[in-house]
């Protein structure tokens, strides 16, 4: 507690405060602009943030990261296009409560979320990341394919009132990510003569390709000036702080999911905040308004996502092993400054270490402030006609896909994507269900390859999977969320059954 | 100014860029020797910034102003396990310009198991900067006091053990494959995508022992038993560990850390670069950074390496046959 508190110290002046506002604020943009990424954001400012020192260094990168999270909620709220796989699930509602005209109402919700849940994840970090990291040490191969296989029944589960599209979709991402070196044995498959198709379909071009090329060309279809209709609405922003009040529950539920699965090295954001958004759906009282404008969509996304950024510090922090590649990078910075993440790290470098959860801690707070200033700004986004909004959204993607791969063939896996996407919108299947499959698919695969050459060195297969408790309870919660899905929708059928007055029995 | 002059200005600074840029491709090669390198060389990195081949050249790269008289550009190129990188620099002008970091010896695998699209003798190899030897680590609660130990267990149990490698049908994979397959040993072989991701399962216990390079496990080092060296030398940051060799285990496995230029990149050139980069890995504020990040530099020349390297594709070429990959 004395270190932490000398760690607020260190932060608390003039030079660093500023340089985190402003990095929270290139953070944001980042985040919002299809195509940019917190892990682009984050390499640029290495050489600056060494320039800087350590204590100011990670602490820019820590809030660009924290802000570039919260900020791929405002293009998948605006313009129906995640700026990261974990925002997926925000768009689901946050996009339909924009063509209602309620835009403002949800990017209050995701920030406030964002903050609440990026608060949480970081109290959590401080309190027991070495406890924590032990924790991420039992989750072995089987675990991760029982993670997967959850994220894929909660995608099902979601596509209630269009099961069989759901699902179609979420195989054909399935399908698509078998592209490329499978991966446990390196065998090259799938790739058709076409040597860049070895890495796979990247998810940075297929996401921008899937939702932000695809939204471009059908605003540009639509007979309509703007996306939506937009008018900054007075009160909103009290408005959103008394439904934050009301679903503290689904904020403290959702915040606990990322934090869980951020400490899991590899599991990403998106199995995060689909899990939430499934879990908030399952536990609502009218589970049929998720997907056409539910806050409680957008609060559970978000809080999963960003308190996600703080629990997967918690493997690098605490075993020096990174658990995703944001958390990579920031370890490069903390062994370019001679620190060595890992067990030793709050014997050797506790005030540093320290400084920085603080930092997470302040830049988080520092988020809000900035934010709420920011929402109006971004939220005009949508008073560009689409004849501008259109193609800058398309350059945009060209940009951010070539960026993503480093490649020309990202682009035109982007463009691929983006008619694929189009198509899919055209036929009225969900492109949500896909891109989670495309994100799962490797999880997945690597999971249960991994298990089957562990299983080997078993009696049998059955005895193997009887022997990780920690698997048999995600599968199941898998079973559970599955038939979970089914009551759902007998409940939404009855309510409105009886809404009709009509006794269905 | 009209909208007209505006258009005509554009239309002719643009005709200028071009006119500029053509220049400049056709005359890299021609300026004289003497002032090489005149301009910055841009160095791909096959792997995404902040890893451990990014730090490797960063950590040179501050030096190369001293030698070279301009820092490197960094071009990040990832995809295919790095060897999209490598293919591009294959691909590149060899006028001295381009060149790229990449490891051994999958820098020679990847052509041969179809993951790399180049050719070994597309490339010179400048020179290696590092080697990284593997080693076998178990979780320290383990009832192995080496790898012997677990050989010989091995061989009483066969088929119940689990022995973790990191990258399927990279140099470590083969090479583990070899010493199981000449010491007649029959273990279940799990294999993990990277360094970071076998330390997490060896300390996990979810499998008994396994190899890697050593970095990924400098972070729990005392949650850590090594039981032993793969390489020709003890690792200077395990000074207690016995090689494989003085456990009776003949084993030469690692990471060497080279640095890559297109062939037929001029030889002259090629000097230039060698005495270059050996005179940074000789300075000792480089030996220093580099040791921070748990990389000891020794300097060896690229001839060397591609003799090596040419013997090694002799091998390797009967062994993938042998283990069908």
């Amino acid at each position: 507690m004395q270190q932490l508190l000398s760690g607020f110290s260190d932060i608390l002046n003039f030079q660093t405060i500023l340089v985190m506002c402003l990095a929270i604020t290139g953070g944001i943009v980042v985040g919002t602009l299809p195509g940019l990424s917190s892990v682009m954001a984050i390499s640029l400012m290495l050489p600056i943030a060494y320039g800087f020192g350590p204590v100011i260094g990670l602490s820019m990168l820590g809030a660009i990261y924290t802000a570039a999270l919260y900020g791929g909620a405002n293009s998948a709220i605006l313009l129906n296009t995640p700026g990261t796989p974990s925002s997926l699930p925000t768009a689901f509602d946050g996009f339909p409560l924009t063509k209602k005209g309620k835009a403002d109402r949800a990017l209050y919700a995701a920030l406030f979320a964002s903050v609440i849940g990026g608060l949480f994840g970081t109290f959590i970090l401080i309190a027991a990341f070495e406890p924590l990291a032990n924790l991420s040490l039992k989750f072995g191969p089987p675990e991760f394919f029982g993670l997967a296989c959850l994220g894929l029944c909660a995608v099902a589960a979601i596509s209630e009132g269009q099961v069989l599209r759901g699902l179609l979709s979420a195989f054909i991402g399935l399908l698509l990510s078998l592209v490329g070196q499978d991966p446990v044995s390196g065998d090259v498959r799938f790739t058709f003569g076409i040597y860049p198709l070895i890495s796979g379909i990247e998810i940075i071009p297929a996401l921008l390709g899937l939702f932000s090329l695809s939204q471009a060309m059908n605003i540009l279809e639509l007979k309509s000036s703007h996306i939506a209709h937009y008018r900054a609405e007075p009160g909103v922003l009290a408005l959103i702080a008394r439904r934050i009040g009301v679903a503290w529950f689904t904020l403290l539920r959702s915040s606990i999911i990322g934090s869980i699965v951020g400490i899991l090295p590899g599991a990403g954001g998106a199995i995060a905040s689909i899990i939430s958004y499934n879990e908030a759906r399952r536990s609502s009282k009218d589970p049929s308004q998720f997907g056409h404008g539910a806050i409680e969509g957008v609060l559970a996304s978000e809080a999963a996502n960003n308190a996600q950024v703080s629990s997967s510090l918690v493997p690098m922090m605490g075993l020096g092993i990174p658990g995703n590649v944001n958390a990579a990078v920031i370890m490069g910075a903390l062994m370019s400054f001679g620190i060595q993440p890992g067990m030793g790290l709050l014997t050797n470098s506790s005030d540093i270490a320290y400084a920085f959860m603080a930092s997470l801690i302040v830049a988080n707070i520092l988020l809000l402030g900035i934010g709420i200033y920011m929402v109006k700004l971004t939220a005009r986004v949508l008073l560009i006609p689409n004849t501008y909004l259109g193609p800058s959204v398309i350059a945009l993607c060209i940009v951010g896909a070539y960026a993503a791969s480093y490649d020309i063939y990202g682009v035109w896996v982007m463009f691929g994507m983006g008619v694929l996407g189009f198509a899919m919108l055209k036929l009225k299947i969900p492109i949500g269900p896909m891109a989670l499959g495309l994100v799962l698919g490797p999880i997945a695969e690597k999971g249960l390859g991994q298990s089957l050459q562990m299983a080997e060195s078993e009696t049998s297969l059955i005895h193997f999977a009887m022997s990780r408790p920690i698997s048999l309870g995600l599968f199941a919660l898998c079973v559970f969320t599955l038939f979970g899905a089914i009551y759902v929708e007998r409940k939404t059928r009855h309510a409105k059954a009886f809404a009709k007055g009509i006794d269905n029995d | 100014m009209t909208l007209k002059k505006l258009y005509r200005l554009l239309i002719y600074l643009g005709i200028l860029s071009i006119t500029i840029g053509i220049i400049d491709r056709f005359t890299g090669n021609n300026a004289p020797e003497q002032i090489y390198p005149g301009k910055s060389i841009t160095i791909i990195v096959p792997f995404k910034p902040g890893g451990g081949s990014d730090r490797i050249a960063r950590a040179v790269n501050a030096f190369t102003e001293e030698v070279f008289g301009r820092e490197f550009i960094f071009q990040y190129k990832t995809g295919g396990g790095g060897h999209l990188g490598v293919g591009y620099l294959a691909q590149s002008r060899a006028d001295g310009y381009t060149v790229a970091t990449y490891n051994t010896p999958d820098l020679a695998l990847g052509p041969l198991t179809g993951a790399a699209q180049y050719e070994l003798n597309d490339l010179r190899i400048i020179g290696q900067i590092a080697f990284d030897p593997n080693v076998f680590a178990a979780q320290a609660d383990t009832p192995y006091a080496d790898m012997k130990g677990f050989l010989d267990d091995a061989r009483k149990r066969p088929g119940k053990l689990r022995l973790g490698i990191a990258q399927p049908k990279g140099g470590t994979h083969l090479a583990t494959l070899a010493m199981l397959h000449q010491e007649s040993i029959d273990v279940s072989v799990v294999l993990f995508a990277g360094g970071s991701e076998l330390a997490t399962a060896v300390l996990g216990e979810q499998v008994d022992v396994g190899i890697s390079g050593l970095a990924p496990f400098l972070g729990s080092i005392d949650r850590v038993r090594f039981l032993g060296v793969a390489g020709k030398l003890k690792h200077p940051r395990i000074p207690n560990t016995k090689t494989m060799n003085e456990q009776g285990i003949p084993m030469n496995s690692g990471t060497g850390r080279v640095f890559l230029a297109p062939t037929g990149i001029s030889e002259t050139r090629l000097e230039i670069l060698r005495k270059g980069l050996s005179a940074i890995c000789a300075n000792e504020s480089f030996i220093t950074e580099m040791q921070t990040s748990g990389n000891d530099p020794i300097w060896t020349d690229g001839k060397r390496i591609e003799a090596e390297l040419a013997a090694f594709s002799e091998r390797a070429t009967l062994m993938i046959e042998k283990y069908e990959m």
